[in-house]
């Protein structure tokens, strides 16, 4: 594993417990019966002796080691500090932020530390060190005081600060737009100039942002081996979990979002979609189930696919369940494949023979759909009976700013994510026949917008199509989808506004951006009017 | 019921609404467009770059037949985080100090009303706005099973 990424979490936090060594033990020397200071001296000895194992740094590990021994003889009254061993302890400090250093340069830790463990023990028994029978590689002496008050290169900051940072340049972005529309009326050459170095500098800040806000997805998957250990512990199966492409980075928020839909996936996997060991090898598969999470990116946007080799969705049951809750048969009979599947998102329906303690009891697939779409994603689902099942979601990588397309629909304008479009193509009045669009050869689905919201079409010979990526909703092997519109305008970063009560809940948007004239203009849920228009 | 009020003057009858949840008036010529719209849910406007969804009073309150509008005065209420934009077209607001209203107030309820104030020369109904909002909401979550569900 590559660990080098986690160095500046490392020197971070090292030097955090290093301040606090320092401080803990100039006050222990005042008075060495602070039995809290002692305490808290060992936690900090303890964690720099663990992050420098899983780092591969040795010799901090070892000399953090010998200084976290001699602190628990401290602190269970074995011993009583005496000034030699305040002295070699800080000069182990001085040498454990000579090593950090090392680690910050990226030199080689070859620092011979052996003659100060040696004079910790020797401190312990009142004697003196040994002298070291060979000379040090490099020697660790303390570093002068000044050079001691250098501070981190690393900051920590709260994940709220850069909320509030990325929530500042939607505003600043807001009033760039006002600025723009300004810029667009005026003759002053200045005015305009101002306003592209103004945007160039705005939109800098805001990838900085978000630079600072992504995170890879291992860092959410590093908890699912325990999950599927806990989950399969004492219930006959065997899983192996494998993954692919978690070095993708998606924004905090969305990582945070995506936890307990994974969760729930997995869970479900391992629970109802994984046969007992004894079950597979009857049906000629491997004793050991798989689950694989493989993600990769698709244009801006990132693919999480989660698949087990277990027995796949039973449709019939599928059919049955979803009829007694209310479900006509006609309807059932005619509904695509692709749709049929997603009925397992229907709240409170679960094909599972059995409740376990942790699913089973249809609450969780209508929230993980849910939840995905709350991220502005989409879901999809594949299934083979006896081969297993996918689960596909499809998510934005980062929140708020999106690239836009400004359309228009009659005299309405709405905002189209630039990551969603494939191809803008005016057609005339007979090319689109049947509903469908001939695009290289295949037929594409014409969606009218107008049609759907109620919204009179401008008078006009042809039509304006967006051919979007319609993601996992049409089914294999169908990924296009065609958005009919009037016209098209710039494209445009938007500041994109969450819908909140009493709009919370709207169709066919997923949120909003007030534009420079003041009007709010509506982001359109390409995945929801898609899936409207291939069920109607 | 106690407080200053601001009073709407509507061909239907004079309403009041409490000054304390008017955070500021608006006039457009137009209001953009809000998908979902229906019966007295009209559009959506922007207040001090959030957005607004509107309701036309004098439609919320039975009147269907309201003129074609040159403009549209919006009061802008909000309270405990419940915005809503009160579309009252072009009719005439005025202010009124709690000394000032006098006569009798009751909690007779109506459509969107929570009292009544039997002022010394009319009859004044208080606008119970927390039931528009809430009827809004519903009202733009009529598709909500689409959301929820893809079967439906």
């Amino acid at each position: 594993m590559d660990i080098s990424k986690y160095k500046g979490i490392y020197l971070q936090e090292a030097r955090t417990h290093l301040a606090e060594i320092e401080s803990g033990l100039l006050s222990l020397e005042k008075d060495p019966s602070q039995k809290d200071v002692l305490d808290a001296l060992f936690r900090h000895y303890h964690s720099i002796k663990g992050m420098s194992a899983s780092m591969g740094y040795t010799p901090v590990m070892r000399l953090a080691h010998a200084e976290e021994d001699l602190l628990d003889k401290l602190r269970s009254g074995k011993l009583s500090l005496n000034s030699s061993m305040a002295t070699a302890l800080l000069k182990c400090l001085d040498a454990l932020r000579e090593l950090t250093d090392r680690v910050e340069r990226d030199e080689p830790l070859d620092v011979e530390i052996t003659p100060l463990i040696d004079e910790l023990t020797a401190s312990v028994v009142g004697g003196s060190a040994p002298a070291a029978t060979q000379p040090p590689a490099a020697s660790v002496a303390p570093q002068p005081k000044t050079e001691a008050l250098r501070l981190s290169e690393v900051m920590k900051v709260e994940g709220s600060v850069f909320d509030d940072l990325l929530a500042t340049v939607g505003d600043l972005f807001m009033a760039l737009s006002s600025f723009k529309a300004l810029s667009h009326s005026s003759r002053s050459i200045e005015i305009k100039e101002g306003v592209h170095v103004l945007g160039k500098s705005i939109s800098t800040i805001h990838k900085n942002i978000l630079s600072a806000r992504m995170l890879p997805l291992e860092d959410l998957i590093a908890g699912l081996p325990r999950v599927v250990r806990d989950l399969t512990s004492g219930s006959g199966k065997e899983v192996s979990l494998t993954s692919e492409g978690m070095d993708i980075s998606l924004d905090r928020a969305i990582l945070e979002g995506l936890a307990s839909p994974l969760v729930h996936i997995i869970r479900n996997a391992v629970d109802h979609g994984i046969e007992s060991a004894q079950e597979r090898v009857e049906c000629g598969k491997l004793s050991v189930g798989a689950i694989k999470i493989k993600a990769y990116t698709r244009r801006d946007r990132a693919v999480i696919e989660i698949s087990d080799d277990g027995r796949g969705i039973n449709r019939e049951r599928l059919r049955k369940k979803a009829a007694e809750r209310g479900l006509s048969a006609e309807r059932l009979a005619s509904m695509p494949d692709r749709e049929l599947l997603k009925l397992v998102c229907m709240p409170g329906l679960s094909t599972a023979d059995k409740v376990t303690g942790t699913s089973g009891r249809g609450v969780g697939m209508d929230v993980v759909k849910d939840s995905v779409e709350a991220l502005g994603g989409a879901l999809g689902i594949e299934s083979a009976e006896g081969k297993g099942t996918k689960i596909i979601m499809e998510l934005p990588r980062t929140t708020s700013i999106t690239k836009v397309l400004i359309v228009s629909i009659g005299p309405e304008q709405f905002l189209l994510p630039i990551s969603k479009i494939e191809r803008v193509i005016e057609t005339g009045k007979d090319d689109i026949g049947g509903g469908v669009f001939s695009f290289e050869g295949v037929q594409v689905p014409v969606v009218p917008l107008a049609e759907l919201f109620g919204i009179a079409e401008k008078a006009r010979p042809g039509a304006t199509l967006i051919l979007v990526d319609a993601g996992p909703i049409l089914g294999a092997g169908q990924h296009l989808a065609a958005l009919k519109v009037d016209d098209f305008g710039d494209e445009i970063d938007a500041y994109v506004k969450p819908l909140l009560p009493p709009i919370s809940k709207l169709w066919g948007a997923t949120g909003l951006t007030i534009m420079g004239d003041g009007r709010p203009v509506f982001l359109l849920d390409v995945q929801q009017i898609i899936s409207k228009a291939a069920g109607a | 019921m106690k407080g200053d009020k601001i009073i709407i003057a509507l061909d239907a009858g004079k309403f009041a609404i409490q000054t304390t949840a008017v955070a500021g008036v608006v006039e457009v010529e137009k209001l953009p467009f809000l998908p979902g719209r229906a019966g007295f849910v009209t559009g959506i406007i922007s207040f001090r770059n959030e957005p607004v969804a509107v309701v036309d009073l004098a439609m919320a309150l039975g009147d269907f037949s309201p003129a074609e509008r040159s403009t549209h005065k919006v009061i802008v209420l909000r309270d405990k985080g419940r915005t809503l934009g009160m579309d009252i077209g072009e009719a005439a607001l005025s202010f009124l100090w709690d000394e000032e209203i006098g006569g009798k107030t009751t909690d007779e309820k109506g459509l969107f009303t929570s009292g009544r104030i039997y002022a010394k020369d009319s009859t004044i109904e208080i606008i119970d706005w927390p039931a528009l909002f809430n009827e809004t909401s519903r009202m733009l979550t009529t598709e909500e099973n689409v959301k929820k569900s893809p079967n439906s």
